[in-house]
Parts: C-alpha cells; structure tokens; sequence
C-alpha cells in the first residue's frame, strides 16, 4: 500500500515537472514521421505580459503542402497565399496546392481575445515533406492588445536552441515508419 | 527492479525539469524611470519584474564608470537597491541582471540622471588622469613579469621532462623554476584587482576595498588569470615531486596554464579564429620553449664537467632552429590579422610597439644565430672562453626577451588597428585630448546571413553620438525593415545591454538615433537587431573601442 503511494507520488512529481506551462509558444507533438500528415497543435498559454492574445500568425515553411487550419469560434481565420513566382523568389521550393500556382505561406487567426490566464491550442493539419532527420519550423507571431512576441528564432548550425529567447516552434521529420 | 524504479523515475525528473526555460522574467517598470532626470538624489533603486527573481548582479555606475555602492534586496518581483548616501549630480547607468526559477538569466541597463545630467556633448570624460594612468602602469607592470614567469616556469617544466638533466643539474635549476613558478601565481592572482582598479579607474581609497576584485573577476581577463594561477599551481606540485610521471602531469597543467592566454584579449577575438588559436598557440609553446630552456642552460654551463652542458647544448641547438621558425611564422601570421593596413603601424601606438617588438626579437634572433654557429663548436671542443662568451650571450637573450615581454604586455593594452572600424584620427597616446575635429566618424559594415548593414557612428566617443544604419540585401539593396533595436554593452565592465529603439529614416531600411550612448570608455559591443518581416529577425553585432 504505501509502495503504491510512493510510486504514484513520484510519477506525479514527474509528470508536474513536464507539465509546468511553457511561456514560450510551442507544438505539442515536436517529431512526426516524414512525408505524413500531421495535425501541428500550437499552444498557447500566455498573452503578452499580462495582455491578452489577440492574432496568431503562423508561417508556413518549404515543402509543407496540403494545408488546413481548424477554424475557431471568436476567431477570424485567413490564409495567405503567394505565387509560386513569389515562392521563388523568397527562395521557397514550389508546392503547389489545388490546381493554382500558389502555395500558402501563412495561417492567421485573427480578432480574438485569449486572456493571458486563459490557455488555447490552435491546430492546422498539413503534409509534411519527405526529409527525414530534418528539423522544421513554424515561425509564429502573436499579437496582443497591447504588445507582440515574435516566436521566429530559428538556430544556426551551432546555436544552442535553449539559449533563444524567442525560438520558432519547431518539428522534427522522423523516417517514416 | 523494483528498487530501482524511484532511481530511474528520480533520474527521469531531474532530466525533465532541466532547461529549455519555461518562462523568462521581464522587466516591467523601474524607480527611477529610464532616462528619467530627477531633481533629488534618489534613495533607493527599484526595478520591479512580472515574476519573482532572484538578482544576480546589480550594478550602478556613475559617469566615471565607479560603482556607487548600495545593499540590493529581492522581494519577489521587486528587486530593491538601497543608496547609502546622497549620490552627486550627475548620470547614472543601472546594470542588472537577474533569474527567476528554472529560467534563464536577463539582464539589461537603463540610465538616469540627477540635477543637471553629466556633460553629455562628445568629450571625453573628467578621469582622474593620475589615477588611470597608476592603474594602467600596474596592470602593464604586472602583465610582464606575469608573461615572464609564466613562460619562464613552463619552459623550465618542460626542459626538466624532455630534456632529463641529471639529477645534480636538475637540483640545481629546480629552485629556479619553482620560484618563477610562485612568481606566476602571485602575478596571475594580481591580474585580478589589476584589471578590476584600471576598469573602474578606482580611486585608491577604492584599491583598498572588494570592488575592484569582484569587477576584475567579471573580466574575462580575470577569469582567465585565475585559472592560470590553479594549473601553475598543480605544475609547480608536479614539478617538486621531479618523477617523471609527476613531470608529466605538470607539463600537462603548464600547456593549460598557458592555453589561458588565448581565451582572452585581442588576440583571442580576432577573426579568422582558425588561424589566429593555433597560431597564437604556437607562437606561446615555441616562446615558452625557448625562454625555458635559457636558464638551465645557464645553470648546466657553470658546472663542471662541461660534457653535459655540451649534450645539452648541443640537443637545445638542433631543435632550436624549428621552434624559432614556428615562433616566426606563428607571430607574422598574428600580426598580419592584427594590423589591417600597415599604412597604419606608424601612427598608432600599437603599430610603433609591434616595430619595436619586432626590432627586439631581430636582435634576439642575431644573437641566437651567434651563439649557435660561432660559439657552439667551440663549445663542443671545450673551450673555456667560448663557455664564458655563451654565458654572457644567454644572459643577454634573457633580458632581451624580457624586454619582449614587456612591449608584448603594452600590445595588449594598446587597441590593434583591425578593431571593426575604419579610424580616420592619429591618436598620440593618452595625454593630449585630441581636436574633435580630427575624428573620422566610425563606419563599418556588419553582415547576418543574407543580410548587410552599413552603419555610421559620429563622432564615435563617449557621450552621445548619432548612429544611421542602412540595412541591405544580399545584392546590395536597401531593404523595406520594419524596425530596428540596438543594444549597447560593455562586458569587461559588467554593463548589461542598454537599449534604444532606432526610428525609421527617410529611406528604406535606413534607421537612426541621436542616442547611442556610451557611457563610458572601453570595448562597446553593438548589437543592432532589425525585424526584416512579420517572420524574420536579422541580428548584426560588432565590438568598438570608444575613448
């Protein structure tokens, strides 16, 4: 009996240890297999000291097609689009959704209010592309009534992704099974 | 099995709960205001934070960059310093840092100022020049005897364990080694309040307190020096003990007593960092090498019989060709990255120490060219005289290096010409203040990734200056920025980065500000952060010396 209880206090105290509520806005599942549809699940637990959230902007990187955002009530939901002329340009390969030369390059939901006590996931299904061992990033910006955080850091080859103050969420593109 | 669970899951906690950080503490209001001007000396200090941190440093600096002392207290986000008396008229620079629970640290300056704010127009500031000028002769006076105790003792660990004297010889110049090598401890500790006094420009009755060693353990200089003085002190145990294991370990702790110079100073920073390590490396072994070896050399030729010093000698001799021309081409190589035009060695007093620095070691190399063809087969053949000749030879190459050592320390106090900037003024030491009208403004260009920015400082000196900058792609067109930030720090003096946001120019991505402030003189870093879009942040940094 008291084995039990020492056992369940302790993955409890690991699972608080996880658990905690990261400041930073980040994906819930951070590796999916590559070339496979995914369903990226933003969290995002604050606003900006202490302002609520009021857009989140995702970008959408190269090589990642077929993308869908969850609509959510309270929030206007766009999806920007460039040519792939524009795509070229920016350095993006072509991913060619539908039938249209253009591909999404960015996902915004808009006019909301997320106070900052308040917690909320943001999702948009998507096809990944087949690289496997790379790492890709959703450079994300939220913007709040009063202020804006700019989680688009993206590490060189060298850096030390923990020391960013504002890392870009980011996934990686495991082999498929 | 069971038994090990808890350890497992206890192991799995810790590996959870380490770092990424889960939130960092941000810097909400301060008391006094940033860049507030207040008509009465404040009080005490506030800075309040959104979360509860624990200070790490909290530094307040007046205009002369002498920390104005103060007792801090953390209330959870309120962090408190303090005043104990009525701080003079003047500017101050608050420099914190702080961490709050599982979190990284943050720091940052603002500045405010009391009754009139200091002379902020581009003049140097009022440095107790007497006082200055004793804290640079110290550290300067320090660092030679440093560099010749630290490259002497070494040297003599490293002549003991390859060169195995007997063990007469080897009694004989164990004494001498050991007090170099005490020597270098002493001196290497020194560094510390040496560095701390010329950073603060303290005053004497400052010399006498803490502050000047805890601002000189900031330095990396200091940093450096103290893990110096740890592996000598290691070197000279082995080195007591004579066995050749026990040699073998201090020759160990001896390279890394000397792999400290390289982590700081110019040499340390200057780019391309593949070439300017190794070369530095090697330029310190062959120096060490040689300056080692002198006088046990020395020693071995004042006993008799002369047949081992002849050994000696002659072994010395055969390697010597090698370590002088590693020694050379270590120390062109260092130059060449160090002086950027040699138009520019003339007029600035780092390029007339490298001339007489090189002008030394020439006569060293004559003399060790003398020794080695025209003495040392009289030597082999047991000439008294030639003995007596070489003797008086090698003492002379002792001092001569010491005299090499002595420029080789002014050098590192001295600003080399590559230093980021192309400087239009001659510069005629720190005595006469040079006509504002003979600066050049600092310009330079910066690169991050696909991106370039050209940056203009005017007139570049302490106080507050005007910096434009025009961000660029990668073929040379100004880009459409949406904003840009720069930060200013100085962390040999432990100054967090102040910030000032830059405002839009005319043009695009051109940004200015007529508020880059310096506060004080020394190595600035600038960083100039610009959101190139929604998405894309391009940082460009680069370090100045401003006087």
């Amino acid at each position: 009996m008291l084995q039990t209880t020492y056992r369940a206090t302790l993955v409890a105290a690991a699972v608080l240890a996880y658990g905690p509520a990261h400041a930073h806005i980040t994906l819930e599942t951070q590796e999916a297999a590559a070339g496979g549809y995914y369903t990226a699940v933003l969290r995002v637990s604050h606003g900006c000291e202490g302002s609520p959230t009021t857009a989140v902007r995702v970008q959408i990187p190269d090589g990642v097609m077929g993308v869908r955002p969850q609509p959510k009530p309270g929030w206007e939901l766009e999806i920007v689009r460039e040519s792939v002329d524009e795509a070229a340009d920016h350095g993006h390969s072509h991913g060619v959704n539908d039938e249209s030369a253009e591909r999404i390059s960015e996902i915004r939901w808009m006019d909301g209010s997320l106070p900052d006590e308040y917690y909320d996931e943001f999702r948009l299904r998507m096809l990944l592309p087949d690289s496997p061992g790379k790492v890709v990033y959703f450079p994300t910006v939220q913007e709040c009534e009063e202020g804006v955080h700019r989680w688009i850091e993206i590490p060189e080859e060298d850096d030390d992704a923990a020391e960013f103050d504002e890392p870009a969420p980011g996934l990686t593109l495991t082999p498929a099974d | 099995m069971g038994r090990l669970f808890p350890l497992v899951l206890f192991c799995v906690v810790l590996a959870g709960a380490a770092p990424p950080a889960l939130g960092h503490a941000v810097l909400l209001d301060t008391a006094p205001g940033a860049d507030a001007r207040l008509d009465a000396a404040p009080e005490r200090i506030e800075l309040l934070f959104n979360e509860p941190v624990e200070p790490v440093r909290l530094r307040i600096l007046d205009a002369e960059g002498t920390e104005v002392g103060g007792q801090t207290r953390a209330l959870g986000e309120r962090v408190a310093v303090a005043l104990p008396e009525e701080l003079p008229d003047g500017s101050y620079i608050v420099s914190w840092r702080v961490i709050s629970a599982d979190s990284h640290p943050v720091g940052g300056s603002f500045r405010f100022a009391v009754g009139a704010e200091s002379d902020g127009a581009p003049a140097p500031p009022e440095l107790d020049a007497g006082s200055e000028a004793g804290w640079r002769a110290a550290a300067l006076a320090n660092r030679a005897v440093f560099l010749f105790a630290l490259l002497g003792s070494v040297g003599g660990v490293w002549f003991l364990a390859l060169f195995r004297p007997s063990p007469g010889l080897a009694e004989q110049i164990a004494p001498t080694i050991l007090g170099l090598g005490g020597l270098a401890v002493l001196t290497a500790l020194l560094t510390v309040p040496a560095q701390g006094g010329l950073m603060l420009g303290a005053s004497l009755r400052e010399a006498a307190g803490a502050v000047i060693w805890r601002a000189g353990f900031d330095s990396s200089l200091g940093q450096a020096a103290t893990v110096a003085a740890a592996a000598l002190v290691l070197m000279l145990v082995g080195a007591a003990l004579r066995a050749p294991p026990a040699l073998a370990v201090a020759s160990g702790a001896g390279a890394v007593a000397l792999g400290t110079l390289l982590t700081t100073g110019h040499v340390a920073t200057a780019e391309p960092r593949w070439a300017t390590v190794p070369a530095h490396g090697v330029h310190l072994v062959a120096a060490a090498f040689w300056l080692g070896a002198l006088m046990p050399l020395l020693a071995a030729l004042s006993r008799h019989p002369p047949a081992e010093a002849a050994m000696l000698l002659g072994r010395f001799s055969r390697v010597a060709m090698a370590i002088v021309a590693l020694l050379i081409a270590a120390g062109l190589v260092l130059a060449a990255v160090q002086v950027a035009q040699p138009g520019a060695l003339a007029a600035q007093a780092y390029g007339q120490l490298l001339v007489g620095k090189v002008i030394l070691v020439a006569a060293l190399l004559g003399l060790a060219a003398f020794n080695k063809w025209r003495l040392m087969p009289d030597i082999l053949t047991g000439s008294v005289r030639a003995r007596q000749r070489l003797d008086r030879s090698i003492r002379v190459e002792i001092v001569l290096v010491a005299l090499i050592l002595a420029v080789t320390a002014a050098l590192g106090q001295a600003t080399p010409p590559r230093t980021g900037v192309h400087d239009g003024h001659a510069h005629h030491g720190h005595e006469t203040d040079p006509d504002p009208a003979d600066l050049a403004p600092r310009t330079g260009m910066m690169t991050s990734g696909d991106y370039r920015a050209a940056f203009e400082i005017v007139p570049g000196r302490v106080g507050d200056n005007d910096l434009s900058v025009m961000v660029l792609d990668a073929d040379g067109m100004p880009i459409e920025a949406l904003g840009a930030e720069l930060r200013l720090a100085h962390p040999e003096a432990g100054i967090e980065p102040l910030e000032a946001a830059l405002a839009e120019g005319d043009t695009a991505g051109w940004f200015e500000t007529s508020q880059a402030h310096f506060p004080l003189a020394g190595r600035w870093t600038v960083e100039i952060v610009v959101l190139v879009s929604d998405f894309e942040r391009a940082r460009f940094g680069t370090e100045l010396e401003i006087e």
